[in-house]
């Protein structure tokens, strides 16, 4: 019980917080409401803006990571190979050696093929914390997976898309979920990747509330947190959902 | 017939070969590119005489050091709980319950910030409450926590934010051991705490010291939570790189890169740690539970 109040006790103020209007030091409770907080953030144009970008990126970078750690994470749980300890070194050294330090090294290079202050540059720098993640999840969904089931629909003569497409893509859904979701809360909350590429063009929620986080803007600052913790969790729930529809589809699996 | 068995080697790892371009282009060639610099002696003793490096390092240091410690009683304590739960819960429940310790893994490492600086800052709710209790008359009686150069702010976010972690790491090897150990462990007259420690505790360590280990690295390149709740001076490493970096790009790029290639040479060998630790330790266990 005294558990569940701590993990807890940090939401309260959030939410009275970004219903008040002037908290003053002192009082437990705020004395006047107003929803002007709500109003003032999503008001704003560049609130909209923010949350298209965020969402966008966040989900680009999912599927691209999909596409990516798919076969990777078959080829490293499947084939043998001499080289098969220097691909996960490389595969997943940014889970521990921060990608802030490797962005700042190419920046130089983005800013030469043109890559900065656009979507594309910002996509590009949000797969690199990301895509180990996934990967990581894929690897483990594999480990239930008989590699008899591939062998024998070999046998029976499928071609490698259709094995992908009828026995790889519906054994992997669990993994392909929980990857998803993690790329996803990746991309959404990142912050300094986007704003170093993104170069003021490329807004998103993060990068719009850092200002008054920072400030400590006790109605604002409280409001953008409680939206971005509801963005986080519907825009989850609704790539999921796609991720099963559209697996549905291609799959034909009831 | 040669060129033939090239292509078949090379078709089986067309599987991995689209993700190791992209990482390689991504991630290494960042990874190289930093390190081009640190084999300019000049620049390398240039960053390590200025004493603004020197104490970014000890400053990054100490707060990682004391968050891992903070990590490492808070994951302890929730593990010790869950074991206990286990003990006496169904799996449904459990399960339940471990969801909920997880929570704050799922809460940005902004926001995570930010809550806590509402809760500690001198505004804040405890010293709020401390006003009402008549423990401080003024405001400003209250200790400033954010903000300030110890980093207490930081090192709470980290203990409030990173501990699940460790938790859902060590968690997934305690369900594998054995309750009947337990209940043979009670007729020879042992209570769970004395389980807890003599078996439990052995079988978790290993990967209870790693995930430690995962934490800290994580902690020290870390770049939001400082940057939200730090002051300008001392700053973390990543924090100075980043703000030398943004204020004058093209003079202090050298510099910038000396001190990325030193976050990234003190991460991988702690990855190289974790490794080590989970190859020789984590057989053990195996064992262990084999037996």
């Amino acid at each position: 019980m005294v558990f569940i109040l701590a993990v807890l006790f940090p939401f309260i103020p959030l939410i009275l917080g970004s219903i008040s209007s002037g908290w003053r030091f002192g009082e437990i409770l705020p004395s006047n409401y107003s929803i002007d907080g709500y109003k003032y953030v999503l008001k704003s144009r560049s609130t909209w803006v923010g949350m298209g970008y965020n969402l966008s990126i966040a989900y680009i970078v999912a599927v691209i990571n999909l596409f990516l750690a798919i076969p990777a994470a078959r080829f490293l749980f499947r084939k043998k190979s001499r080289f098969k300890g220097i691909y996960m070194v490389i595969l997943f050294a940014p889970l521990i050696i921060p990608s802030l330090s490797s962005v700042l090294g190419i920046h130089h290079s983005m800013i030469i093929y043109g890559l900065t202050d656009n979507l594309l540059g910002v996509i590009l720098v949000n797969i690199i914390p990301s895509f180990p993640y996934v990967l990581l999840s894929l690897y483990g969904s594999f480990k239930g997976f008989p590699k008899r089931l591939e062998e024998s629909a070999l046998i029976d003569g499928v071609s490698k898309f259709q094995m992908y497409r009828y026995i790889i893509l519906p054994i992997l859904l669990p993994g392909i979920l929980i990857g998803s979701t993690i790329s996803i809360l990746i991309s959404l909350s990142e912050y300094i990747l986007t704003l170093l590429i993104g170069g003021g063009e490329i807004i998103t929620l993060p990068i719009l509330m850092f200002p008054y986080l920072s400030s400590g803007d006790k109605v604002v600052g409280a409001v953008y947190a409680i939206l971005f913790i509801l963005f986080n969790v519907v825009g989850i729930l609704l790539f999921e959902l796609g991720i099963r529809f559209g697996l549905k589809k291609i799959t034909k699996i009831k | 017939m040669n060129g033939m068995k090239k292509w078949q080697k090379l078709k089986n790892h067309l599987g991995i070969l689209p993700s190791i371009i992209v990482m390689l282009l991504l991630f290494w060639s960042g990874i190289l590119k930093s390190f081009q610099q640190i084999f300019d002696y000049k620049l390398l003793e240039k960053v390590i005489n200025k004493g603004e490096f020197l104490n970014s390092l000890v400053y990054t240091a100490k707060l990682s050091l004391c968050s891992i410690i903070l990590v490492g009683l808070i994951s302890l304590l929730g593990i010790y709980v869950l074991y206990l739960l286990s003990t006496e819960v169904d799996l449904i429940k459990l399960n339940g319950i471990k969801m909920f310790f997880l929570s704050p893994m799922y809460i940005p490492y902004l926001l995570g910030g930010y809550m806590i600086s509402n809760l500690i800052g001198q505004s804040g709710i405890i010293s709020t409450l401390c006003y009402r209790l008549g423990c401080i008359h003024k405001m400003d009686q209250f200790p400033i926590l954010v903000n300030e150069s110890h980093g207490y702010s930081i090192i709470l976010t980290y203990g409030w934010k990173a501990s699940p972690f460790v938790v859902l790491m060590v968690y997934s090897t305690m369900i594998k051991i054995n309750n009947e150990w337990l209940d043979v462990a009670k007729v020879y007259g042992v209570n769970r705490y004395h389980f807890f420690k003599e078996v439990v505790f052995p079988i978790i360590f290993p990967i209870y010291l790693s995930s430690l280990f995962v934490v800290f690295a994580h902690i020290f390149a870390s770049f939001e939570v400082p940057y939200l709740l730090g002051v300008t001076y001392p700053r973390t490493l990543p924090v100075l790189a980043y703000e030398k970096y943004a204020r004058n790009s093209i003079a202090h790029r050298g510099e910038v890169m000396v001190i990325n290639s030193i976050i990234i040479l003190l991460t991988a060998s702690v990855a190289l740690i974790i490794y080590k630790l989970n190859r020789s330790l984590g057989e053990r266990v195996e064992l262990e539970l084999e037996k």
